[in-house]
């Protein structure tokens, strides 16, 4: 430290200005280097060549896959906690995604939800890159009847949390429908808490037995 | 002497600025209809976004007052249309037993290293500038 003072008491300040905006322009440029994305895990969705569109019973699901992300868990039920806010799956497991069990199943009539981390504990979570999800790319729920589900992604929005369109999320619907939902927007860095939530919004294309 | 504190205080400035949100205060609005919406040039309102409200989403996929028309509100529409969804709004949803409040927290934020090293830029330059002022200071003796 000492070193460092006599160095820039003896360098001109200007230099010590400049210095320093270089080195905090290398940094942020630093930041734009991205890490090597990983090999393929999961299964892709197939979609069959017969799907019944009917509505199903209820049945817990018990798996899903989002092909064009590579993403895919099984599913832990999650409920609400005592402010009535949405459970989420351990943010030290943030590969797992939770199915909202006070709500459809995926495939019943009306809205399932299924939430998933962005990130958690240094790792990416399973909802990562949730945001790349285009509209038409496909989500397959395995079902415990044996059934699976599949859908069609309508759209995927960011929203303010503060602003959270329950009534669209939550709200009944006129046939069976899912949303996923992870966190996205700017990380408020003291609370480890991000400001937005990514939805996905998915209809229903049928069902088929499990293959 | 001034001017290099002032100068001291523009780096900062510069190298801080992207840590912070721009005030993003937008108006209130609300539409009665997607006729009423693209009327004044606006369509495919997000959900969430000030003027949402999901009598104006007809097929319910968190877009309202789409473009192609899949929300209605095109010039061959009829208001009372919109009238009967909004009317189906005002009840209760079932098929969701318990309606959570607010949205989820999905995420803790340690795989972010984005904003990381504009922190540290910004540290530096504010460590860089506590000299430069401390010279300034003994500099005037």
């Amino acid at each position: 430290m000492r070193v460092l003072h006599d160095v820039l008491r003896t360098t001109p300040p200007r230099a010590t200005i400049a210095l320093a905006v270089v080195a905090a322009v290398l940094l942020a440029l630093a930041a734009f280097v991205s890490a090597p994305s990983a090999a393929p895990r999961c299964a892709p969705v197939g979609l069959p060549a017969h799907l019944d569109r009917t509505p199903l019973p209820s049945s817990d699901p018990v798996g899903i896959t989002v092909g064009s992300i590579d993403a895919c868990s099984s599913l832990l039920p999650v409920g609400v906690d005592a402010q009535k806010r949405i459970e989420v799956p351990s943010v030290h497991t943030p590969e797992q995604a939770g199915w909202y069990r006070l709500g459809p199943t995926p495939g019943e009539l009306g809205p399932a939800v299924v939430v998933g981390h962005i990130n958690g504990d240094g790792r990416d979570g399973v909802f990562a890159d949730l945001d790349d999800v285009e509209r038409g790319d496909r989500i397959a729920v395995g079902r415990r009847d044996g059934r699976t589900a599949f859908f069609t992604v309508t759209n995927v929005v960011q929203v303010d949390k503060d602003a959270f369109p329950t009534t669209a999320v939550y709200g009944d619907t006129r046939d069976a429908q899912l949303r996923l939902i992870t966190c996205g927007g700017a990380l408020d860095r003291s609370a480890r808490r991000y400001d937005d939530n990514v939805i996905l919004f998915a209809s229903y294309d049928g069902w088929s037995n499990s293959s | 002497m001034k001017r290099i504190a002032s100068a001291v205080t523009v780096t900062a400035v510069l190298v801080l600025t992207p840590l912070g949100l721009a005030g993003t205060a937008s108006a209130q609005t609300r539409y009665d209809n997607c006729r009423e919406a693209f009327a004044v040039g606006v369509s495919n309102i997000p959900a969430g976004a000030p003027g949402y409200r999901l009598p104006l989403d007809r097929d319910r996929d968190g877009v309202a007052c789409e473009a192609d028309g899949t929300d209605g509100g095109s010039s061959s529409d009829t208001g009372s249309q919109d009238e009967a969804v909004s009317s189906s709004e005002s009840t209760r949803p079932d098929q969701v037993e318990v309606v959570p409040e607010g949205g989820a927290e999905t995420g803790d934020g340690s795989t972010e290293s984005g904003a990381a090293p504009l922190v540290a830029g910004g540290l530096l330059a504010a460590f860089a500038g506590t000299f430069v002022v401390r010279r300034s200071r003994t500099g005037r003796r």
